[in-house]
């Protein structure tokens, strides 16, 4: 795998509070990586050791990107909330950036076209709306033809307009072969971005894993019968499935690949097992990260 | 270093408050010069004599004096522009842009090296202010003009720089552990006006000597009260190098201590 960004045994201690224990994980170049995780798990924390603002307590990480000591100007990044200088406009806080980033000022115009900006160009920071002041972030962080994005919760107090907005803007740049980092708490933004993702809680790793393959986990299904005990018997001694386990209303199963849906159920059929629902089951994040966190408490 | 300036240039050239306040620093300075003479004629008027010779007499504009004069009254408004340098440093905490900065791509030493080379900079333009006004008032103030005694104490000029620069450097080196504005000068002025002076007091009062390595102390003691010699008391007549090597300890001092905060602290 062509790695990015290797991170080993990543920790940071608060006194006697860990925010990070010990992260080991490795971002694939390309990538879009979702950091998942619930409010106070770690995401911030490992964003900023990775762009140098919060010292590490223990442990390394190395990019794969640029001279050596010179990788966060090929890095774009947005950490929590857009930070500029209100009292300047969205020009001149974008050649502050440029001037950082030892490159041309020719490359501002173009990219306040792409995210919708070149109207309030000559504005100061301070007389622009919270989905302004994220689009000018997104241009700061696009400046330099950056080889890889962080993204910290990008949507983060957005009207339903703007999280469409920004989530299409993160899609054209994916789609540019960017690695993206992404970190936030909403599944559903994650899902509909991301190719890889992590879980963390409390500090600690507790899933990674590829949105992709666990989507392609299509032969999984819910089930109902009237008689469930009768429905369980045949799940328990059936070959044709994976695994299965008992849901609140029903059960849900995963069904092996050589065996069509079709064939399962005339063996129920001929089973004497009568069913009352059967349906597929699409691959969802929010479900899947509430087992991991199930799992793990 | 060109780069680094440009930063501070695009950082501060739209920065109306940082303007407004210098330029009220400079004009104040020009009044608090050019009054001088007035307070002489007004003293005068009251009947007062300096043993014997009265006020207005005084050579107050004459080159070579004037540049001791005029670096000493500027010495004593110094706080104005280290508060205009305090808010510069505390507004890079409050706009979290010195962290936005570093995700960017500049590092701690760039991002400190850019608020001295600043410091510089204003340190550098006081001390051609004073040289311009000492200039004209001296012209048409003072009664010999020739290149020696318009020279002959101009090293008071680049004492006033170096009194500037460590000064700004105690000013950093606050901004940089308090991080808010408003906390930070409260600090600056009680420990220049209070807290320093009375501990040196009291030093100075138990053992002689040592209170000239205070640092406030030290960068005071560049350019020392010149007025006594019109009531004809011992005056310093040129720049000690001692002084000058102390502040440079201290400037030296304040500088690493504010790159080791800088380099140790998140900046969240």
């Amino acid at each position: 795998m062509d790695t990015i960004l290797h991170i080993e045994g990543l920790s940071k201690q608060y006194g006697k509070i860990t925010a990070l224990n010990k992260l080991s994980i490795e971002i694939p170049r390309k990538s879009v990586f979702g950091l998942l995780g619930p409010n106070g798990s770690g995401k911030t924390t490992t964003l900023g050791m990775i762009l140098d603002v919060i010292e590490k307590s223990e442990g390394s990480f190395s990019w794969s990107i640029g001279e050596k000591g010179n990788e966060r100007k090929k890095i774009g990044a947005i950490l929590e909330s857009p930070n500029f200088y209100p009292y300047l406009s969205a020009v001149n806080n974008l050649e502050l950036v440029c001037k950082i980033k030892e490159v041309d000022s020719a490359v501002i115009e173009p990219i306040l076209k792409q995210v919708g900006l070149i109207d309030r160009k000559d504005d100061a920071f301070k007389t622009y709306s919270l989905g302004m002041k994220q689009r000018l972030a997104i241009a700061s962080a696009l400046l330099a033809d950056p080889e890889v994005l962080i993204l910290d919760e990008p949507t983060n107090g957005l009207d339903p307009m703007g999280i469409v907005e920004i989530r299409q803007i993160i899609r054209d740049i994916a789609k540019e072969g960017r690695t993206i980092i992404l970190a936030s708490h909403l599944l559903d933004e994650v899902q509909k971005v991301c190719t890889h993702f992590c879980v963390l809680d409390h500090g600690n790793l507790i899933y990674t894993g590829n949105v992709e393959e666990l989507s392609k986990e299509k032969n999984q299904y819910s089930i109902q019968a009237k008689d469930e005990a009768r429905l369980r018997e045949f799940l328990d001694g059936s070959d044709q499935i994976k695994s299965w386990k008992k849901e609140e209303e029903g059960f849900t199963f995963v069904l092996v690949e050589s065996i069509a849906i079709e064939q399962f159920v005339e063996a129920l059929s001929n089973a004497q097992v009568y069913i009352k629902h059967l349906s597929q089951i699409t691959f969802n994040l929010e479900k899947k990260f509430i087992e991991i966190l199930d799992q793990k408490s | 270093m060109i780069r680094l300036l440009q930063i501070e240039w695009i950082k501060l050239r739209n920065y109306r408050p940082f303007w407004i306040l210098s330029i009220l620093y400079f004009i104040g300075l020009l009044l608090f010069y050019l009054g001088g003479q007035f307070l002489l004629m007004w003293i005068e008027s009251e009947g007062v004599e300096l043993k014997g010779i009265k006020p207005t007499m005084l050579p107050i504009y004459d080159f070579e004096d004037i540049w001791h004069n005029f670096t000493y009254m500027a010495s004593l408004a110094k706080v104005i522009p280290a508060f205009i340098f305090l808010m510069i440093v505390t507004n890079e905490y409050s706009f979290k842009t010195l962290r936005q900065n570093i995700i960017d791509g500049m590092t701690r030493k760039e991002f400190l090296f850019s608020k001295l080379l600043l410091a510089l900079v204003y340190s550098v333009a006081s001390m051609v202010f004073i040289f311009i006004s000492g200039m004209i008032i001296g012209y048409f103030g003072s009664p010999v003009i020739d290149f020696n005694s318009i020279f002959g104490h101009s090293d008071f000029l680049l004492a006033h720089a170096i009194e500037m620069f460590a000064f700004f450097s105690f000013t950093l080196l606050l901004g940089i552990t308090i991080r808010r504005t408003g906390f930070a000068l409260i600090l600056l002025l009680l420990y220049t006006i209070m807290f320093e002076p009375l501990f040196a007091l009291y030093i100075g009062y138990k053992f002689e000597g040592p209170e000239m390595f205070f640092p406030i102390k030290a960068i005071n003691l560049l350019v020392e009260n010149p007025f006594t010699k019109y009531v004809l008391l011992e005056t310093q007549q040129h720049i000690k190098w001692t002084s000058v090597l102390i502040v440079a300890v201290w400037a030296g001092i304040f500088n690493y201590g504010s790159y080791l905060i800088l380099r140790k602290r998140d900046l969240l």
